[in-house]
Parts: structure tokens; sequence; C-alpha cells
């Protein structure tokens, strides 16, 4: 079945059809929400959040292109909830950096590595390698044009790759953070 | 992607990692959704559950009921004359929720301004309303851009904003009722909901603000125990030395979070002045020559102390203010968060250490005070919806894209309550908000007062307005003057 197909029977249709879609995006968005909150809880519920969103706004939504519509969901979500999490005490903004991961399934030093990343970066870098989005679809998604999302990618990609390589103690200690 | 690169396999093999269980995703979503059509059910029932309790209540609160039953639309109107009575709808329609009724006495909405005349009564027979009651962060006003631009997936750029006048007209003691002056404003990108849907989940009820000396005696005070603590237990304080600062004003990392200092172990030592159980003296004592006070305080609470200012009361009179403060969160067994180990929802505690620079010896006359204030106050769920009658044809709107000092005041709306203007502008900064704005009218010059609103400096737009302190009559306006630009305005 087309993502179209899925897309006009979920807004018309109920429960039924929210269950179908929960079990073809759930774990595709659970991947995606975390990477961009590097918390797995938050992603948790950042993503039940989406699909009753989705489902309480689907009668909106015009069926076509169900993914996209449920990733820029997603994206948007995650993005309210670092806005959420962000304090002005720098402690609680230190905290929120650094503070250790026991319940996710990222290793320590992806995770260190990935929280030296702005929030968008880290969306950008998902779609592009994880989920294989072309520069046009990132475009739609992130709301920025394929040739910056192009020069952004690789400083991204570059900047994530050298963390990695650095390990968890690497020297950059600047957080920029949405 | 076809191929990938060496940085991208790396990256692909660090994602890969990332693993979820989404087996009870559908049945979590689902039971939310299920959750979410019980809790609006009873909502809908609490009403004449809560008017069944009331029968049985005292008959303070009987006299109470009674006395709001007199007092409707007409009798407020009548009583207070407010500013924009004249052009108010009434609306008569509260709810009640810990003891608390909010009712909506009348209102009227222009676009996305509005004017919302509204009573607090504490209806419970507690009186707990006083002058000092006030909804501060807790009052709500429903927008209808989220749930739109969410079904389109575009909440990224939107913020919903809106600013609110509030103004006390009366506070009744007699039947523990407040009455307010609320003016609104929401932006043109997050307008305002029809019907008009306001609400709190927080009253303050008192505000009890206190400069008063700390009950110690500062010649005992001695030696007394410590701990040293890592820099990453210090969560951020104010004025602190060069060997603590670290990127003070930005977001940047300690440059070494291992280096250890000195500071007092928390503990119990004297009550506040102003005597609440959720803030305390937690320790004083001498380090290194220096008078260390250090306070402690329940986090995650609402209501409650506010974090006191410390200082030092000479024999002479004067005052010394601490050189610096360190701030400190505690666990539940009072050790020391770190950073690095901990987040803000591990803490129990706040502790403030304030560092005083005095002669230690001679502590005999020196005072030590302190000031602050204590919030009582209630949480809850407060919402009325308002319904009110279409008001487009009392508004004008002109869309003439008048350049004035670089700034293109491209869509202006004129209401009973004021203007507000949407545009653009080129320069490095918006410098609209403090312009002049006036209208002239047949009866003269009116001046406008405000111009609070929103910018977007990526843009470059601003969406601003300015109020009226009475109802305008639109039809009368024959310009509206922008600093010295006069815009003529067509009469319809």
């Amino acid at each position: 079945m087309s993502d179209t197909d899925l897309g006009q029977r979920f807004a018309a249709g109920g429960e039924d059809e929210l269950e179908e879609v929960i079990n073809l995006y759930g774990e595709k968005l659970l991947r995606y929400a975390t990477a961009i909150l590097c918390d797995y809880h938050e992603a948790e519920n950042v993503v039940q959040d989406v699909f009753l969103s989705a489902y309480q706004n689907r009668k909106a939504f015009d069926g076509k292109n169900l993914s996209a519509w449920l990733y820029k969901i997603t994206y948007n979500r995650s993005l309210n909830q670092l806005k959420k999490r962000r304090i002005l005490c720098f402690g609680e903004i230190r905290a929120q950096a650094v503070s250790p991961i026991d319940d996710t399934g990222l290793s320590d030093e992806t995770l260190c590595a990935l929280r030296r990343l702005k929030p968008k970066e880290r969306a950008l870098l998902y779609g592009r390698i994880m989920e294989e989005l072309s520069y046009e679809e990132l475009s739609q998604l992130l709301g920025c044009s394929p040739t910056a999302l192009r020069k952004r990618y690789e400083r991204a990609k570059n900047k994530l790759a050298a963390y990695l390589t650095a390990g968890q103690y690497g020297k950059e200690t600047k957080h920029e953070y949405i | 992607m076809s191929t990938f690169d060496k940085n991208e396999q790396d990256i692909h093999d660090a994602l890969s990692q990332i693993t979820v269980d989404e087996s009870k995703l559908a049945e979590q979503v689902k039971r939310r959704l299920n959750e979410q059509a019980s809790n609006t059910i009873q909502r809908r029932m609490r009403r004449p559950m809560t008017a069944a309790i009331a029968v049985v209540m005292s008959v303070m609160l009987f006299v109470t009921v009674a006395v709001a039953a007199q007092g409707g639309f007409d009798w407020f109107i009548k009583r207070f004359n407010p500013s924009f009575g004249e052009i108010a709808e009434p609306v008569e329609t509260y709810c009640e929720d810990q003891g608390i009724r909010m009712e909506v006495i009348g209102a009227q909405k222009y676009d996305n301004m509005a004017v919302v005349y509204l009573s607090l009564q504490d209806v419970s027979g507690q009186n707990r309303l006083t002058e000092q009651t006030d909804f501060q962060d807790g009052f709500t006003v429903k927008m209808n851009t989220q749930a739109q631009e969410e079904a389109k997936g575009q909440t990224d750029e939107i913020v919903a904003s809106f600013g609110y006048g509030q103004k006390m007209l009366y506070f009744d003691e007699e039947t523990n009722t407040i009455y307010y002056e609320f003016t609104i404003t929401a932006d043109a990108d997050s307008p305002l909901s029809d019907p008009l849907e306001l609400g709190s989940f927080l009253i303050y009820f008192d505000k009890r603000s206190y400069e008063e000396p700390v009950s110690i005696s500062l010649s005992d005070i001695k030696e007394t125990e410590t701990v040293s603590i890592r820099g990453g237990q210090i969560w951020g304080g104010s004025d602190l030395p060069d060997d603590l600062v670290w990127g003070r004003g930005s977001s940047d990392l300690p440059d070494d979070l291992d280096e250890l200092t000195t500071v007092l172990a928390p503990g119990n030592y004297a009550p506040m002045p102003h005597g609440e159980a959720d803030q305390w003296i937690s320790n004083i004592g001498i380090i290194n020559g220096k008078l260390h006070v250090q306070t402690g305080k329940l986090l995650h609470k609402e209501f409650g102390s506010t974090d006191p200012n410390l200082n030092l009361k000479t024999p002479d009179g004067y005052f010394i203010n601490p050189d610096y403060v360190l701030d400190l969160y505690g666990d539940k067994d009072c050790r020391l968060l770190d950073l690095e180990e901990s987040d803000y929802g591990d803490a129990v505690y706040r502790y403030e250490e304030a560092i005083f620079s005095i002669d230690t010896e001679e502590l005999d006359g020196y005072t030590l005070c302190c000031a602050g204030s204590v919030y009582s106050g209630v949480k809850g769920r407060w919402k009325v919806a308002v319904n009110l009658s279409d008001t487009s044809r009392k508004m004008r709107i002109i869309t003439n894209d008048i350049p004035v000092e670089g700034h293109l005041f491209e869509h202006m709306t004129l209401s009973p309550l004021g203007l507000q203007v949407i545009g653009s502008y080129t320069g490095k900064e918006c410098m609209a908000s403090g312009m002049s704005m006036a209208v002239e009218t047949a009866d003269g010059v009116i001046p406008l007062h405000g111009g609070g609103g929103s910018l977007n400096s990526q843009k470059k737009t601003f969406n601003l307005h300015w109020s009226t302190e009475a109802p305008l009559d639109v039809a009368t306006v024959t310009a509206v003057i922008i600093n010295d630009t006069r815009i003529p305005v067509q009469s319809n």
C-alpha cells in the first residue's frame, strides 16, 4: 500500500488506521526524535504527542505524503520540546548538555558527540544519512534552501565525525541551542 | 544515498546504535486518546456537581453567592463605569475551581485586540483573595494558530504570543471579590481564538514582602563544617570572582570543572525572618577569613519564598552586600549535585551561599539582614469561553504601504481599542515601537500609547499595537499620525 493510500485512509479513518500508522512509522519517528533530542524518554513523549496531534488534526490533512507530514510534526515538536527545556540558569544548560545517559540505546560517546551539534544539524544529518532524504525533501522539512542545506550538511558531517573520533572528552566545549 | 564517504559511514554506524522500543507505542497513544476523551466528559460534568456541593456549604458562602448573583453586567458598568464599558457586551459566564470563581462579566473583541472585565471571588468562605491577588504567569489566552498550523505541519516558525494589560478596578473585602479590566492584544499570526477563551492555571493570593534582621548572633560565628566541591557543583551565581567565572553571560562551559573550592556543608542552622518552612538559614561560618552564609530552599514549588537578598548591617547602620553568591543544588539527602552527573530535575533543594569580605575578627555589632517575598496561592484550572458578536464592521483597515523613516507600515487596523500595525523595516533595528502614534479625528488629535508587540529580526517585520484610553470612534478618524508623518484615512 502506498503512503498516499494510507494517508487518505488515515485522514478519513479512526483508531484502527491510527494504529496502522503507528505500527508503520512509530519506530522511525522514535529514532528520529531520539537523535534530535538526545533523550529517549522525551522522544517517547514527543512521538506520542505527534500521533495524538496527527490523529486529532487528521481532518485538516490532505492525505498526501503522510511520511513527510509526520516527520515535519516530529521535527517541530522536538524543537518545541528543546525550547521548553532551555532554562536560563547556566547550570541547567550544562546539565542538559552533558547529563549522563542511562536510558537510551545511544552509547555515551555518540550521545556526547551528538549533543555538541545544534538540534537542526542533528535533524539534517539524521534525515540525510539514516533516512536518505534528498536535499529537496529536507528543504521542505527543515525550511531552508537545498543549497544552504548542502553547505550546512557538509559542516555538520565533518563536525560530528570529528567529535566521534575525539571521543567523549574532546576539546570543544561550546554548545549552541536551536 | 548510494555511497557513503568515511565520515558518513562513521556517522551512520553511530546513529544505527539508536535502539527504541515501539512495541507499546500504539497502546500508549490510544490510552492517552481515551484519557483525553474521558477528561472532557468529566469536565462537562463538573459544574452540576459543584452546584450540588454548593447547596450544602456554609451560610457565609450562601450570602456570597447571593451578592454575586445580584452583581451582573449592568450593575458592574453602573458601579465602576470602566473605561471601555460602553463597548463591552454582557457575558456573565464563570467557572470554578479550588473554591475560586473566575467570571467574565463583559468583554469585546476586535480582531486581535480585546477588552475583558473579569472578577475573581473566593466562594469557599476562606477569604483568600487580597489586593495583591494576581495571575502572574498563570494567565492564558487561547490562540487559533497553533492547532491550525500544526495540522499543516508548520509550527517551526510560529511563535504564539499575546500581551495583556491588567488593571484592578476594585477589591470588595466583604464578598472577597476582585474586579479587573484586561486589555489583550495578540499577533496577527497567532490570532485570538473565536470564541475568546481565557483561563489561568495559577492564582497568587498574596505577596508578603519582608526586610528584616535574621536572629543570629554573629559574634559567636566560628569555623564550621565545610565541604570541598568541584567547579561542576557550582550551578551559577552572581558577581563570581575570576577563578570561579566560566563564560559569565554566555552558555560557554567552565574551563575546569575539577578545580576545587570550599563551601559550607548544607544544614539547618536557623529559621528565616519570614518564618516559612520552605526556606531556612542552612549554615553560616568563616572560611579562609571570609564570612559565608548559606540559605536553603525547597525547589519545585509554585508558591512560597523567593530567593533572599542577604546583606550585613554595620554598627553605623550601613549595609554591606556580599562579594559574590554561589548557586548550589542538593538532592533529597542534601548532597550537593554535580552538573556532569545530575539534571535540574534531580535537585530537591537550592542553596545560595553569600560570601562577605569583612574583618571576621570584629563581627560584633554587625547584623545579618534579609529581604525577599513570600507568595501564597493555588494551582487549578480556570477557563471561560466567551462568545461575542461580530465587530468587523466597527474596524477600519488601511493597507497603503506607508513609508515612515525606513519603516514600511503595510497594514493598519483601527478599532475602538486602538491601532494594530503590521510592517517591515530596512535598517539594523526596528524603531517603530518607539514612534509617537496618534489619530486625528473630527474632534482633535488623540494620542495613542503602547507600541508593544513582536519583531522578527530575521524577516525584518514587526507587528505592533497602540491603545487608546477610551473607546475610539473609528468613523470619525481622518488620519493616523506617525511621528510627524500624517497618513490620511479615507472616509468609508
